[in-house]
């Protein structure tokens, strides 16, 4: 069976008999190397890779406290362990040994016991630190290698929430193009096909009067449920797709909107839109935006009218450098947004999407009894001014 | 007078065990590094070299220590002291130190020989 072989330890004396009695000394716990010099240590330091040194201070050429501070200043051996030997017992000398970066200091003659003891504790404490700066840089390697797989992770997420949004944006999209072609059929079949049906109706009703009076109350009824259908188609073509949306901007749209809306509901709505309301050149020339814009009023006041128990809505535009801030507040019976159940949070999060979707931001606040209001920032890029 | 014993082999043996090859080799390794001391001692002096003799001194105290030889030690570290002080006087000190060192030379060539 083979032990491992006895640690290293070199020392550095002048004196050939000091290296004879601390060999005798160490043999065989330790395998003892010796030199007489500053010059010859730093020269047999790589090779001899020793684990402690033992280093006399009186020397000729350097001596041991100019050989320990250029031994510590070196990092591949700033770590070694260095035991001053030294027949000087003075404070002063074992302070020297210390500040050149000793990390022990033994008169000479010395104590077999007391050295061996010494060198085995500084060399578990040497052994100790190394492992522990092992530890410490393979700890750092691995929260390293984690942050990284974080960052990656974050980015493989942030990526998905983007195309997510796209794809949100896409089937928006092609919900509204698909409600601009029906609204357009609904407008142009239905319409026309309804006019004709009324026009028909008015005529029948006109020659029953003089032929068979008595059928005269289901005629009138008659045209009154084609009327009531032309309203419901408009209604519903206006739901689809206003046209005044395209053809004025979202500010026109919302007013005619909230118009009907209050007419509907019987809730006040005030309308603050000094910013775009008479300016049409001003409104965000992006059909996308103006979609936005308008659904998301729609929807709100849609759930303040389902929901909130309020008596009165404020909506207000205001241009701010760059961008367009709008909010929608009303005074109705507000909620805990904490608790807000998952089908409500759906639609709160629809509106989130829409809006950033446009490059815009999106918040809404609310207290119980002190109602809710949404706040949309949008980018707002200035027409030049005209001359 | 001298009377201190010029080594004491316990000394040794308290430091490498009792071993008596490995002390008599460490001891013969003493006489070859200590004994151009006795002359380079005559030089410091003849020169009046303070700083050497304290160096000289100084080497001799320890190893003379290490194998019991106390009145070399108690001699060496004297003079280191004084030659460190600059004390010249120290000087006139040295032929005791030598005659020490001489017989404790002596006693260790005995010792070895037996």
């Amino acid at each position: 069976m083979t032990s491992a072989a006895p640690p290293r330890i070199l020392l550095v004396d002048d004196d050939p008999f000091s290296h004879e009695l601390t060999r005798a000394v160490l043999d065989p716990v330790y395998q003892l190397f010796a030199v007489a010099s500053g010059a010859e240590c730093l020269a047999a330091l790589e090779n001899l890779a020793p684990e402690v040194i033992l280093l006399d201070v009186e020397m000729p050429e350097m001596d041991g406290y100019t050989l320990c501070k250029i031994i510590k200043q070196n990092p591949a051996t700033a770590d070694l362990p260095i035991i001053f030997l030294s027949a000087q017992e003075r404070s002063l000398d074992k302070v020297r040994a210390f500040d050149a970066g000793g990390i022990d200091y033994i008169t000479k003659p010395f104590q077999r016991a007391e050295l061996l003891v010494r060198i085995q504790t500084h060399l578990s404490l040497a052994r100790m630190g190394k492992t522990l700066a092992e530890r410490n840089r393979e700890l750092l390697r691995i929260h390293e290698e984690l942050e990284q797989r974080v960052a990656e992770r974050t980015h493989d997420l942030m990526q998905s929430q983007q195309e997510l949004r796209a794809l949100a944006i896409h089937l928006q999209n092609v919900r509204e193009r698909e409600a601009a072609v029906l609204a357009r059929e609904l407008h142009d079949e239905l319409g026309s096909t309804l006019t004709a049906l009324k026009m028909n109706a008015v005529w029948l009703c006109d020659r029953i009067h003089s032929v068979a009076p008595i059928l005269q109350p289901k005629g009138s009824e008659l045209v009154e449920l084609i009327d009531q259908t032309i309203l419901t188609t408009r209604r519903v073509i206006s739901d689809l797709r206003p046209t005044v949306l395209d053809d004025l901007g979202p500010c026109a749209a919302i007013e005619w909107y909230v118009n009907a809306f209050q007419r509907r509901t019987g809730i006040s709505c005030e309308l603050l839109l000094a910013d775009c309301t008479h300016q049409n050149e001003r409104i965000p020339a992006d059909l996308a935006i103006s979609i936005a814009i308008y659904r998301i009023v729609q929807e709100s006041l849609t759930n303040i009218y389902r929901h909130a128990e309020a008596t009165r809505i404020t909506i207000r535009c205001q241009q701010q450098l760059n961008t367009l801030r709008w909010s929608i507040s009303d005074n109705g019976r507000g909620l805990d947004l904490r608790a807000v159940p998952a089908t409500k949070r759906q639609g709160i999060q629809g509106m989130r999407e829409r809006v950033m979707a446009i490059g815009g931001a999106f918040k809404i606040t609310s207290r119980l009894g002190k109602g809710t209001t949404i706040y949309l920032t949008l980018p707002y890029s200035e027409l030049p001014e005209q001359p | 007078m001298i009377t201190d014993p010029p080594f004491a082999i316990s000394a040794l043996q308290k430091l490498v065990g009792d071993h008596p090859d490995k002390i008599k080799r460490l001891l013969r390794i003493f006489i070859t590094t200590t004994t151009p001391l006795l002359a380079e001692l005559e030089q410091a002096v003849k020169q009046g070299d303070l700083r050497q003799l304290a160096n000289l001194s100084h080497r001799l105290k320890s190893t003379a220590r290490a194998i019991g030889a106390d009145g070399v030690a108690n001699l060496a570290i004297t003079i280191e002291q004084r030659a460190l002080a600059h004390d010249s006087t120290t000087l006139g000190e040295v032929a005791a130190l030598q005659q020490a060192l001489q017989r404790t030379l002596d006693a260790l060539d005995g010792y070895i020989s037996t």
